[in-house]
């Protein structure tokens, strides 16, 4: 029984050595990685709203930095919401710097939230919170949005989704 | 960690007995309320529930997460058993609030004559962002005299290691996360990569670990590290290396590490202090944490304090209330408070009425922001109590100067 075994295991590491030495046949090719900025659904969470916005599979070791919009051109708008009540809060280490809410109509806002460690390549960056007047609903204007690494450049290549209920979030890629 | 937005929790677990029907079955419903004393009163309900079902060698279990009024984050599925010397563990993810099934993994693992071998295989629907993929993966490890051999040759997957940490689903409203060890990288299969490690290889003074990863585009790495290496003069430093070639690079990485022992109930929380691109320059040991600690029978009583809150901050208590460097919170995923500077605590594990444990916490926070009296800016309170070998009782409050920031109670039962 032993012996047997012994064999088996020996057999499978030559498979393997030899899987390792035939290599690819053609059958490997990596999708391309496309950078994505992730607006959520408003999630009522009790007599409140919120809308938590992500990043996925950002390039150059990730975003350290993210400005939406600006006092002149901001990039957040609004949906039957008290402009009164949005509170924005960092996530995964991200700190709001400045923020700034304009009652419109339309109700619009703009902030720069900055993280000073290790950048974040996939997960939450930003939340944002308020109270509503209806079914509330927030957009972002992609051309008046920012990403910035550490390096320091912008991220470049990036799309906004508002589409995707779930993604993932990989880390540790050797 | 009981959320700052003044969501109060109350945790009730609801089980409904059921009849065995051949197999054993058992299970929780875990149901949480919010109420905020301070706001509007209930502010959340969170259901959580998990029921698992024994049949023979196999469990089956499931297990999901509703966060009413309306958001089914989602249902998981698992199968985990063995028979004879191979085991099994299956699981399937689905997101029923968009009735899109999300991910599947199974693997299948034996020892035989020393030899342990896995194989991995998982597959991503395209109802994940980064998806669609799937793939397997087969890890063989073994040992031979004093070296480990651990052999994972990659067909469309990878598995999750010392250097590789899986795959985690996220749930973009709410930030929930699933975690599981086989990511598949592509849609697709044939083979992508062959990672082989070999452990405690003796080289005169120490032992080397190497590792060699071939995927399809070739060559992308061997690396060779050893870790602890003690410099005889100054016992409380010692180096961990790293030295990598990659095709067109190589790399070598120092990382000296202060090893300052243990001092009964005093622990400081240090690391050295020099340019972070230049290891060669060591410019001194920065202190950023201090704790006392000192059990007292049942009781325990700690006093946390952290000394560099721009880079450090305490975890929660879900995190053992430890000081943790921010980018290692995030990384690993655990939760800090990034304003406060001290907690003292007090903490209570005694035997129950009821072949259970009664346990309290108090946890109190200062914060320099705060303009209440010694700077306290919260209180954390929990507590666990058994009334009866089944049925458990919980209670948790967090308070802010402001007044009682959540209330959180609860019943567990075992069934």
């Amino acid at each position: 029984m032993t012996w047997k075994a012994t064999r088996l295991g020996s057999i499978l590491l030559l498979v393997g050595l030899m899987l390792t030495l035939t290599a690819c046949f053609g059958h490997w090719f990596t999708p391309p990685q496309v950078a994505v900025l992730i607006v959520g659904p408003p999630v009522q969470v009790g007599g409140r709203y919120e809308v938590l916005i992500s990043v996925a599979d950002m390039p150059d070791g990730g975003v350290a930095g993210i400005q939406l919009g600006t006092v002149a051109q901001r990039a957040i708008e609004f949906a039957n919401v008290d402009v009164g009540t949005i509170v924005a809060e960092g996530q995964s280490g991200f700190r709001v710097t400045a923020q700034d809410y304009a009652a419109g109509p339309p109700v619009e806002g703009c902030l720069i939230a900055v993280y000073g460690g290790a950048p974040i390549v996939s997960g939450p960056v930003l939340k944002l919170s308020f109270e509503a007047t209806g079914v509330p609903a927030v957009t972002l204007d992609d051309t008046r949005i920012w990403l910035a690494n550490d390096t320091p450049t912008w991220i470049a290549g990036w799309s906004l989704d508002t589409g995707p209920a779930y993604y993932t979030k990989k880390v540790g890629t050797r | 960690m009981i959320g700052r937005s003044g969501i109060a929790a109350v945790l009730l677990l609801v089980c409904a007995a059921a009849p065995a029907v051949a197999g054993t079955l058992s299970g929780e419903t875990s149901l949480w309320i919010g109420i905020d004393p301070l706001g509007a009163g209930l502010e959340a309900l969170d259901l959580g529930f998990g029921v698992d079902y024994t049949l023979g060698a196999v469990t089956l279990s499931t297990d999901g997460l509703l966060i009413l009024p309306g958001t089914w984050v989602w249902q998981g599925f698992s199968a985990v058993g063995r028979v004879g010397g191979y085991g099994l563990t299956t699981n399937v993810l689905f997101g029923p609030s968009t009735t899109d099934y999300l991910y599947a993994e199974a693997i299948v693992d034996l020892s035989i004559a020393g030899i342990d071998v896995a194989w991995h295989a998982a597959q991503l629907s395209d109802a994940v962002l980064g998806g669609p993929a799937d793939g397997w993966a087969l890890r063989i490890a073994g040992s031979v005299g004093v070296l480990d051999l651990v052999s994972i040759s990659e067909f469309g997957a990878r598995i999750e290691d010392d250097e590789f940490d899986g795959i985690t689903i996220v749930h973009a409203a709410t930030g929930e996360e699933r975690h599981y060890a086989t990511d598949p990288v592509v849609p697709g299969q044939g083979f992508t990569g062959e990672k082989l490690s070999l452990r405690g290889l003796p080289f005169c003074c120490a032992d080397i670990d190497t590792r060699l990863y071939f995927s399809c585009a070739g060559f992308e790495y061997v690396s060779f590290g050893v870790t602890g290496i003690e410099v005889g003069a100054v016992p409380w430093l010692k180096f961990d290396v790293d030295l990598t070639f990659q095709l067109q690079t190589k790399s070598l990485a120092l990382a000296p590490r202060l090893s300052l022992g243990e001092v009964l109930c005093v622990e400081l929380y240090a690391e050295l202090d020099g340019d972070a691109f230049s290891v060669l320059s060591l410019d001194g040991i920065r202190f950023y944490g201090v704790e006392l600690a000192c059990e007292l029978g049942p009781v325990t009583v700690r006093d946390v304090v952290v000394l560099d809150l721009n880079r450090y901050a305490i975890t929660t208590e879900a995190y053992g209330s430890v000081v943790e460097r921010r980018t290692d919170a995030i990384d690993d995923g655990h939760d800090v408070y990034p304003d406060y500077w001290e907690m003292f605590s007090i903490a209570y594990c005694g035997d129950g009425c009821c072949a259970g444990d009664l346990t309290f916490l108090l946890n109190v926070y200062f914060d320099e922001a705060s303009t209440s009296l010694f700077d306290w800016a919260m209180t954390h309170v929990e507590a666990k109590a058994p009334l009866g070998e089944q049925f458990r009782f919980t209670l948790g409050m967090e308070a802010l100067p402001i007044g009682v920031d959540s209330l959180t109670f609860g019943f567990h039962v075992d069934w």
